[in-house]
């Protein structure tokens, strides 16, 4: 017997569905030629309609991006789509899935008289052999592989009853501000009127020499009374390390602050100055630390994306891709944005391009970091019987000649200041009144005896120290020395595969590549029905 | 009793630390594949409140 009474039913712990899914959302399945996904497949036994015209390019990249680091978004040409049904009507019309997720998977032809062309979604094996040669089993299966996952831009119609599916650039998702997290104007912490509705400020990594936010005399509750109060980051730093007043460094003291002094609390992110300033206010920060303090490039830009703009997830990110980028790209690097409104991408644009590395959107939707002249083992190999055609394509007209000199600025100076007090030393005056330091050069004489046209190749770098951007310029004038060519290879192989950055070893009968030669990608367009693969390469030095 | 003597040691089974640091950073190895066969494109689009 029960200890309940027989017409007790437990209460439903689980939300009900209506209340956890979008309602009323629909999935459109078309496809180039019918396909019924099999009874065990998921969904089960579910129609793709013939309904795609043409074929569909993806493609991303610019060799251009290799000169200067940046943002590569992914594009897919348009789709074209049968309306003889009208099927589109709503879509265009009412802009239905504008904005939603579209992906777009590719299924191999294994046995062209089954309704799923002998592949299910969940894939299947074909059978094995052994190779006696290398003792090696070898299993051969057909698989879908997802293609392409992005967000729908809007579905037109044309005169001819057909219709266009226009996909956004995966790079208008970093076109969001970057900081959602708003000044309210209620005074103290909240800031007073002037500050009412501008975004709080962010400070990443090692920044030097910002303008933190005044907040007027604020009285934090720490004992010490209202005090002169600023704001460097909207939440907990690593730390304040300086505090100057028209450039003269204030004492730094965990007490209640004097003239002269100031008192940090990275917690809030914010300090206090001892007296009224008679003058510019700045300090060095090492920025946002809740949940850890990130100062390498791929830590920062993972954790701008993550926590602020877009505040992408995990399953967005290619952790694969940031790993790399933090053994490719070492070094403490710094950022500041103020209170004024910014988008994410400018925010991450000034840098990556600071150090010339290329921010990457995957085929799968997740968002990768890639420094372009990174080495390391081949990802892919091409042969001659495997190559359709291969031809050299100009360098970038910023490597054409060759620069002969690399310099990389560091410790970048956000507030040069003009009007110093008469006690700041000597030393730092310089640095005070200028944008940056250095630049640190690593200057080629193998490439200075060689080219007529003397050029230089400059990155306004991030970094905090010396070492960190002479150690950037040195491995460029490593990449340059070995004398980089660019080639566009066609082939039919690695086919779904490919993504800027990946690094391959090519050889071909022609262009002096018979000896074969490492390569990185740049750029490149897959045609995916006819199974044809574009792409630029750049040759980089042997390791 | 042990089935082993009394002079045997398990062998480790886990991976030295410098190794499997290393074997996290290696890149994907991509997978050239056959001549390649035909294909059907597949598109799935998420759309609010529309029917096909």
């Amino acid at each position: 017997m029960a200890f309940f009474d027989a017409a007790f039913t437990d209460a439903a712990f689980v939300l009900p569905q209506a209340l956890t899914t979008p309602q009323d959302v629909t999935t459109l399945r078309w496809a180039t030629a019918g396909y019924r996904s099999a009874p065990d497949d998921t969904p089960p036994n579910t129609l793709w309609g013939a309904r795609l015209l043409g074929d569909l390019v993806i493609r991303q990249g610019g060799i251009d991006a290799i000169s200067l680091g940046g943002m590569l978004g992914i594009g897919l040409g348009e789709i074209g789509v049968s309306d003889a049904d009208a099927a589109l009507a709503d879509l265009d019309r009412w802009g239905t899935a504008d904005g939603r997720e579209i992906r777009v998977t590719v299924i191999p032809v294994v046995e062209p008289m089954r309704s799923d062309y002998g592949t299910p979604l969940a894939g299947r094996g074909l059978g094995a052999s052994f190779d006696f040669s290398s003792g090696l089993a070898m299993t051969r299966r057909t698989d879908p592989t997802l293609a392409f996952r992005g967000l729908i831009q809007r579905i037109d119609r044309n005169a001819d009853r057909t219709g266009v599916i226009r996909i956004s650039d995966w790079a208008e998702r970093l076109n969001v501000p970057l900081q959602p997290v708003k000044f309210l104007g209620t005074g103290g912490l909240e800031g007073g009127d002037d500050l009412e509705g501008k975004p709080k400020p962010v400070a990443v990594g090692h920044a030097g020499n910002i303008t933190p936010v005044d907040l007027g005399d604020v009285d934090i509750g720490a004992g010490i009374g209202p005090l002169r109060t600023y704001m460097v980051n909207w939440r907990e730093v690593a730390g304040v390390p300086a505090v100057r007043v028209r450039g003269l460094a204030q004492t730094l003291v965990t007490g209640n602050p004097v003239l002269g002094q100031a008192r940090v609390f990275p917690e809030l992110g914010m300090f206090q100055l001892g007296g009224t300033p008679d003058g510019a206010v700045t300090a060095d920060v090492r920025g946002d630390a809740a949940g850890g303090y990130p100062s390498s490039l791929a830590g920062v830009i993972q954790r701008v994306v993550s926590a602020m703009g877009p505040q992408l997830g995990p399953s967005e990110i290619d952790a694969t891709a940031f790993a790399f980028a933090e053994m490719d790209l070492p070094g403490e690097v710094g950022w500041y944005q103020g209170p004024d409104d910014t988008t994410c991408a400018a925010f991450i644009t000034g840098l990556v391009q600071s150090c010339g590395a290329l921010l990457v959107a995957r085929r799968g939707g997740r968002l990768g970091l890639v420094d372009p002249l990174a080495t390391g083992d081949a990802q892919f190999t091409l042969t001659p019987s495997m190559i359709i055609e291969c031809e050299p394509v100009p360098m970038p007209l910023s490597l054409r000649p060759l620069p002969r000199e690399v310099a990389v600025n560091w410790r970048r100076n956000w507030t040069p200041l003009t009007d110093m007090a008469g006690l700041v030393p000597s030393a730092d005056r310089s640095w005070l009144s200028s944008m940056h330091s250095g630049p640190a050069r690593a200057a080629s004489t193998k490439i200075t005896r060689m080219v007529a046209q003397q050029q230089q190749w400059t990155f306004d770098g991030a970094y905090w120290a010396e070492a960190d951007a002479r150690a950037r310029a040195q491995k460029c004038r490593a990449w340059l020395e070995g004398g980089p060519r660019a080639f566009r290879i066609t082939t039919d192989r690695y086919l779904d595969q490919i993504e800027c950055g990946h690094l391959g070893h090519v050889t071909y009968p022609a262009h002096e590549l018979d000896a074969g030669a490492p390569i990185t990608v740049v750029d490149y367009e897959e045609r995916v029905a006819e199974r044809r693969l574009t792409m630029i390469v750049i040759t980089r030095p042997e390791v | 009793m042990s089935f082993f003597g009394p002079a045997f040691t398990e062998a480790a089974f886990v991976v030295p630390a410098d190794l499997s640091e290393a074997a996290d950073l290696v890149r994907p190895v991509l997978i050239a594949g056959d001549a390649p066969t035909a294909v059907i494109i597949l598109v799935e689009i998420e759309a609010q409140g529309a029917g096909d």
